[in-house]
């Protein structure tokens, strides 16, 4: 419990983040967590670029996907405003001009 | 996006994993923690000059640290690796393989289909309109200040009173009806909290729910994935008719795919950056504010026993509330023991507030009788 109690005291200025909390057996040394880490962002998805390559991130130093992704995103736009109403006469109508549109 | 955080207390380390929801949802951070902390290194691997893995321990040639032995535990520094700096090992047999790489999550961004998404959208609208109270505003928190933090409250359940919890839900929910207890006991100790407060409106409560399976492929784990239930709640049931009306709305919503339609409606968001939707949806919610969130999430995504040679003893969420309804009542399991977390930010309920909630809530679910 005084594990619990220090993170119930530490938290109120963590910032407003979700967060997991992993409560292990001993002491971990913030090397070991800090190497590990490294080793796993080093082999992993997340900084081989691949993300970017499928579409989920912009490429990074590639222009022209940020240029696509910026246009991609002006021209929807007059969709989305139109859920964030939530009027079913207005989905409608937006669904009935983007079939057309399409 | 995400960041770590370090916390010693006594024989004990809390590890705190923060990230931003613009790239996980709380499952999904979880299953990207387990496929962090499940490398293929276990044994006979290197990395640098400084950095092996062994099975045994023994002494190499004097200069490498190792930082495990062969049982996974860690052993400061003292013990020598059976690989040199190069990865080769000193008896001339193993050499240090290739780290495994993480299985690469594939998914698209699903900006498509809109047609399917708009008439989802008109769906859960409709019954959005359908399940808030039509005599005026929901029973809610009152709002303080302007700029709120965020305070949490942890209060676990050891493994005889998630037995009882069993057996309460078992004996009064039904068979796989967890949440529904769970949601039954938080909404009797939220009734009385707000007839305190001289509210008397009828509670609306949105459910967190994940609508992926117990097997997260690794393709789910980014992007937020959660849908919700919705459920209107009237006051002074008492906890057994709430019981068996939540139940019903459970029942009817899962009928009717709601959870389904709402994660595709949601998905017309992702073309606007979450700052803008947010401003949009917090608009929204105040317009029609929630009584409190609620969610339980019964399969863990995080299945490693051991940590860097660490026993993991505990797991467990803490996560944001929206700023409506401004307080959450979560609870999580892991190794089979309830976490429970009241989460709020403070212009809406204070620390004494929420201390109050968290523990009235976890006597209600042990009781099994109205507060």
């Amino acid at each position: 419990m005084a594990g619990l109690d220090a993170l119930n005291k530490r938290n109120a200025g963590i910032g407003n983040h979700s967060q997991i909390v992993i409560e292990i057996a001993g002491t971990m040394k913030q090397e070991l967590l800090l190497k590990w880490l490294d080793l796993a962002m080093k082999s992993s998805f997340l900084f081989r670029g691949e993300l970017s390559g499928h579409g989920i991130l912009p490429r990074s130093g590639d222009g022209k996907n940020h240029l696509s992704i910026l246009l991609r995103f002006i021209f929807k736009v007059w969709i989305c405003v139109i859920p964030i109403k939530w009027n079913d006469s207005f989905v409608s109508v937006a669904a009935f001009l983007f079939r057309k549109i399409r | 996006m995400m960041a770590f955080d370090i916390i010693y207390s006594d024989d004990r380390t809390l590890l705190l994993f923060r990230f931003d929801h613009r790239m996980l949802d709380a499952r999904g951070a979880e299953a990207l923690l387990n496929l962090i902390f499940n490398m293929k290194v276990s044994a006979n691997s290197c990395y640098n000059k400084d950095f092996c893995f062994s099975h045994g321990g023994a002494a190499v040639d004097g200069k490498n640290k190792c930082f495990f032995n062969g049982g996974g535990a860690a052993v400061d520094g003292k013990n020598k690796c059976f690989f040199n700096g190069d990865g080769v090992a000193v008896d001339g047999k193993n050499k240090c393989p290739d780290l495994s790489l993480l299985p690469f999550p594939v998914q698209g961004s699903q900006l498509h289909s809109w047609q399917s998404r708009f008439v989802s959208g008109r769906i859960i609208n409709r019954f959005l309109r359908a399940v808030y109270p039509q005599n005026g505003k929901a029973a809610s928190l009152p709002v303080g200040r302007k700029k709120p933090e965020l305070n949490f409250v942890v209060v676990p359940f050891n493994m005889e009173e998630t037995r009882q919890f069993d057996a309460n839900t078992l004996k009064k929910a039904g068979y796989l009806m967890g949440g529904v207890y769970l949601l039954a006991c938080a909404a009797t100790v939220f009734d009385f909290f707000f007839s305190q407060l001289g509210d008397s409106g009828d509670m609306v409560v949105p459910v967190n729910i994940d609508t992926r399976g117990m097997k997260m492929a690794s393709s789910e784990i980014f992007f937020n994935r959660i849908s919700f239930l919705m459920f209107s709640i009237k006051r002074n049931l008492g906890k057994e008719k709430m019981i068996s009306y939540i139940k019903q709305q459970f029942l009817q919503q899962i009928k009717e795919k709601n959870p389904h339609h709402f994660k595709n409606a949601t998905l017309l968001m992702r073309i606007l950056p979450i700052k803008v939707t947010g401003f949009f949806m917090n608009q929204i919610m105040k317009e029609k504010p929630y009584s409190f969130s609620f969610s339980y999430i019964g399969e863990q995504a995080f299945h490693q026993e051991h940590i860097l040679g660490h026993k993991v003893k505990r797991l467990f969420h803490m996560p944001v509330v929206p700023i409506e309804p401004g307080i959450g009542i979560y609870f999580t399991r892991f190794n089979g023991k309830l976490n429970l977390v009241v989460s709020a930010f403070d212009n809406k309920a204070g620390k004494t507030v929420i201390d109050f909630l968290a523990r009235a809530v976890k006597k209600e679910v042990l009781s099994g009788h109205g507060i």
